[in-house]
């Protein structure tokens, strides 16, 4: 048990410092010269003055190595200090603190809604495999495997706000800004959460010991929901996680369609606004988190699930 | 193997109506105009021991499970009853049978490991069948006695642990435990030996017999291993084919087996293993009896009429009837006595 | 095989009528995105001929017009014909996808096959690599590697293929291991072949069929992720005609010309849709198990 908790904890600081090497080193590969930009970001003037490129050249300690500037990045990082924005010039941390809520917010949301639909579905599918309802489901989940939430967002606007004028169109303010946009966020999910679920409950319907809390006198539907709802929701666990990681950065265009505030379109904002310390900080943020994530998954699935951990510990 | 010796019980002589009664039961495959269990009759008395034998694929499991009315999706009972201290069970509603699973009638499997929820402790299923549901540590406190019971050492701890921690023949012992919580009249076991050591096969056969003992527990015990069946039972039914050959008392038919399928298994079991290792098996395959549709399921692979031709056009035109010999003792074979007894045998 | 008889001509059954009888064999969500992607190719191909108008073209007096009768998908903001654009152009979207499956699926099945191969410490590596980038969005890596280099087809092709050859890695990596393990793989190798020649001789093409399934499948989901970019802006410049831009370029119109933004995302999610149902259908009849099939 031990052993596989160090294993993933060192596999993810290795992956953690390539990340880290990657938002360090990738800008400089750009030909811009981070001094200039700033400068001409601060005086909105292309006519600089060598001169003070020159000083807060040696002011940013671009004038040092390149393994003492990433290490000096590194170490700045480390204490949670990521510089501050060009665009803002507010400290990256605390605008990466106070979108990462609202994205949090968001994806909770987008997801649980997500497993709401799909954890029923995907059940009663299995129940019936090759039955008509089996077969909507499948159709259902290619449907919205295919469905751009670029597309859905702007229809279900078309139709609630500008027609029947029930939900804002965009913004941040209150619950019911919150329903378009994690409705957009939870399509894809819905379906591959129903996937995964029709196929671990149509297992578990299957497995010999629900014949046999059945022969001990409980009823179907007790024995699947004593003894098959957990094994069969240990598979949904890991996607559930795998997909809180990619949605906490990967909302970016549903963000940046009903302006919301978060994760996604800061990191938007940055590409836009030419932001090199807020897009270091923010794909740090969203890379390193999306994988100490999926660690935690890693270590939890084995926590919940008793044979697993029956393994490691061997 | 060292098998507790045999002490027939009192089970043919007890006078009540059986606890089991099966009439003329059918499965068949869903869709399909196949029967696996065709027209199978069965009793089991009050405290009576029945041992059911037959090679793979007779259909031995497909009963046990079609008994207790937990046929999986595919197979279904198609004709006859199944009556136990004379309530039917075939048609019963799903929740009536709740009540009767578990309480009245448990059973015992293959694989006790894979009958075990992985994910959920060993005390939790065993106190499943407990009929009154008292405080949580009034339960734990049954059910490790129920572990105790049976065997386990240590049971506090085991109570806790989860399936994957158990051997095979401690989850048996568990499985053996939950069996017992409900205080069932009758237990399906179903091979419970089989996937298990040789030391420990004695040890749960002897734990079978004790708790049957204590608790004049009727057994339908399916097996293929004979030295089981006569250490252990009180009758015998011989299945082929999805049919019962021949029943009757353990001790005359293990001495002087009448049909000649009951003959064929008696002495493959004597036989020593081949030099490659194989265990002696009767000639020819059960696999495709089932497709017959005319005439004695074993008749091509049966010496006895391999040995009388003139006996040809009945086995081969029409199944025999199970017939009595008187005593209990019947069995379903065209072959008089001295048909069946002329060979070399 | 006698349908291959029945349905080929006599003496050549030639590569259509393969496709055909393939095609037939199959469950009906693959015929169905066949149908669909089928239809998409032949409109594409033919565009020059078919499309009603020239997709530069503008006429600002007639602009965010509904559907006419000459303008059968209505007009957008410059007054350029709806339909002749979505038929015309560097359909970029679909260009990048196509390309990015392609190099995913080749760098992935050549990792894959070598961990299955390996074995060991480098095979565990690889798969804790896997499993770790399969969580990291493959948008986020986009949008930092443009907003470093500038938009253009390298950067997101970089960006498509950093975390894109994972799923199919694991699954190479899993045939391969499956396949290993048979007697006739080590009976080759005892006898002295060389690996790579095992390799190539038993491995792929087990995995041929399972990872075009997966291509397909891949290929609906960057198709989707690749319009999204565009729609950000970021991905093909205009005036370029594209699919995700077009939907970008609708939104001020929303309420206006709905049409005009419902329309390109019709196409993008048809197309998806088209693929994924080849790689579903194709997944349920290689999966063999027949489950799925209805
Ligand atoms: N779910 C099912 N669907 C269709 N046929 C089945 C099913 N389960 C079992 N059968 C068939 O029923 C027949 C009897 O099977 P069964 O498992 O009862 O044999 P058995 O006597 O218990 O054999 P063994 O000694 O191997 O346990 C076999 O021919 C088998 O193929
Ligand atoms: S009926 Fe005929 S074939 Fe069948 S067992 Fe008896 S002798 Fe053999
Ligand atoms: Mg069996």
């Amino acid at each position: 048990m031990w052993k596989l908790v160090l294993q993933r904890l060192s596999i993810l600081v290795a992956m953690l410092l390539i990340v880290s090497v990657a938002a360090f080193a990738v800008p400089l590969m750009s030909d811009g010269d981070p001094a200039r930009t700033i400068l001409m970001s601060r005086t909105s003037d292309f006519n600089l003055d060598p001169d003070a490129v020159e000083s807060l050249r040696t002011e940013l300690g671009l004038d040092r190595t390149l393994a003492a500037q990433y290490f000096g990045w590194l170490g700045h990082a480390l204490r949670g200090d990521l510089g501050f924005s060009f665009a803002t010039r507010q400290p990256v941390l605390s605008e990466i603190a106070r979108a990462l809520a609202v994205s949090l917010t968001l994806a909770l949301t987008a997801l649980g809604w997500a497993l709401l639909v799909a954890l029923p579905l995907g059940t009663l599918a299995a129940m019936r495999p090759g039955g008509k309802l089996d077969g909507a489901t499948t159709l259902l989940i290619q449907t919205l495997v295919a469905t751009p939430e670029y597309w859905f967002a702007p229809v279900s606007v078309l139709v609630f706000s500008l027609w029947l004028g029930v939900l804002p169109s965009a913004g941040w303010q209150g619950p019911s800004s919150l329903i378009l946009p994690a409705l957009a966020l939870s399509l894809r999910p819905m379906a591959y959460f129903t996937q995964i679920t029709r196929a671990a409950m149509s297992d578990v319907l299957q497995a010999p010991y629900i014949s046999a809390a059945r022969a001990r006198g409980l009823s179907y539907n007790q024995s699947v929901l004593r003894h098959g709802l957990r094994n069969g929701s240990l598979p949904v666990i890991t996607f559930f996680a795998l997909w809180f990681a990619g949605l906490l950065g990967g909302s970016v265009v549903v963000e940046v369609i009903f302006a919301i505030p978060g994760m996604g379109r800061l990191l938007y904002d940055a590409v836009i606004n030419n932001d090199v310390p807020m897009l270091q900080g923010a794909f740090v943020a969203m890379v390193g988190l999306a994988i100490v994530i999926n660690t935690a998954a890693d270590v939890f699935y084995v926590l919940i699930n008793p044979a697993m951990r029956g393994r490691h510990a061997q | 193997m060292t098998l507790p010796t045999s002490v027939p019980t009192q089970g043919a002589k007890d006078t009540r109506a059986p606890l089991l009664e099966v009439r003329n039961l059918k499965v068949g495959i869903t869709g399909r105009n196949k029967e696996v269990v065709r027209g199978l009759d069965l009793t089991v008395g009050h405290g009576e021991v029945v041992a059911l034998v037959g090679e793979s694929g007779s259909g031995k499991s497909v009963t046990a499970l079609a008994l207790s009315q937990l046929l999986p999706p595919g197979l279904e009972i198609t004709e006859g009853s199944v009556r136990m201290g004379g309530r039917e069970l075939v048609g019963t509603s799903e929740k009536d049978l709740t009540g009767i699973r578990g309480r009245d009638l448990s059973m015992l499997f293959q694989q006790p490991q894979t009958m075990l929820d992985p994910t959920s402790r060993v005390h939790v299923q065993v106190a499943e069948p407990l009929a009154s549901k008292g405080s949580g540590r009034a339960t734990f406190a049954r059910v490790v006695d129920l572990l105790r019971g049976v065997g386990i050492p240590d049971p506090e701890a085991r109570a806790r642990a989860f399936s994957h921690e158990l051997s095979g023949g401690m989850a048996q012992r568990v499985m053996m435990a939950a069996a017992m919580a409900g205080e069932p009249r009758l237990l399906i076991a179903d091979e419970p030996t089989t996937a298990l050591d040789v030391t420990v096969q004695a040890q749960i056969l002897r734990l079978l017999r004790d708790e049957q003992r204590k608790r004049d527990l009727s057994i339908l015990l399916i097996t293929h291993d004979l030295s089981i069946v006569s250490a252990f039972s009180d009758r015998v039914c011989v299945m082929y084919a999805g049919r019962i050959v021949e029943e009757g008392p353990t001790p005359q038919i293990m001495k002087h087996p009448a049909h000649p399928y009951t003959r064929a298994l008696i002495r493959c079991s004597l036989l020593e293993p081949e030099a490659n290792g194989a265990l002696p098996s009767i000639p020819g395959s059960s696999s495709r009896a089932l497709s017959i549709l005319e005439g004695c399921r074993f008749a091509p692979r049966c010496h006895v009429m391999a040995a009388a031709p003139d006996l040809e056009s009945a086995c081969c035109a029409t199944e025999p009837a199970l017939e009595s010999k008187g005593q209990g003792w019947r069995t379903r074979c065209h072959a008089t006595d001295a048909q069946t007894h002329g060979d070399a045998a | 095989m006698p349908s291959d008889m029945i349905l080929s001509p006599p003496d050549a059954p030639g590569l259509l009528s393969r496709a055909v009888i393939y095609t037939r064999s199959r469950h009906w969500t693959f015929r169905a995105g066949v149908a669909i992607v089928a239809a998409m190719i032949a409109l594409i191909a033919l565009a020059p001929w078919i499309a009603p108008h020239d997709p530069g073209a503008q006429d600002l007096l007639g602009r965010l017009k509904g559907p006419t009768a000459v303008h059968w998908l209505g007009t957008d903001h410059l007054g350029r014909d709806v339909l002749s654009r979505l038929l015309i152009g560097r359909q970029f979207t679909v260009t990048i996808s196509a390309v990015a499956v392609v190099i995913t699926l080749v760098i992935g099945t050549v990792i894959g096959v070598m961990a299955g191969r390996a074995g060991g410490l480098a095979d565990e590596l690889a798969m804790r690599t896997v499993d770790l980038l399969i969580s990291v969005p493959d948008v986020v890596i986009a949008i930092f590697l443009i907003g470093v280099f500038g938009p253009g087809w390298l950067t997101l092709l970089v960006a498509l293929t950093l975390t894109g050859w994972t799923p199919y890695a694991r699954l190479a990596r899993g045939l391969t291991r499956e396949v290993n393990a048979r007697e006739y793989i080590r009976a080759a190798e005892v006898l002295g072949m060389k690996r790579s020649f095992v390799m190539f001789r038993h491995i792929l093409p087990n995995c041929i069929r399972p990872i075009t399934a997966i291509s397909f499948l891949r290929f609906g989901h960057k198709l989707i992720t690749v319009g999204g970019l565009s729609y950000l802006g970021l991905g093909v410049q205009p005036p370029n005609p594209d699919w995700g831009l077009m939907l970008a370029e609708a939104q001020p119109y929303l309420e206006r010309a709905p049409l005009l933004m419902i329309a390109p995302g019709a196409v993008i999610f048809l197309a998806a849709l088209g693929v994924t149902w080849i790689g579903h259908g194709m997944e349920i009849d290689t999966s063999g198990t027949g489950e799925d099939r209805t």
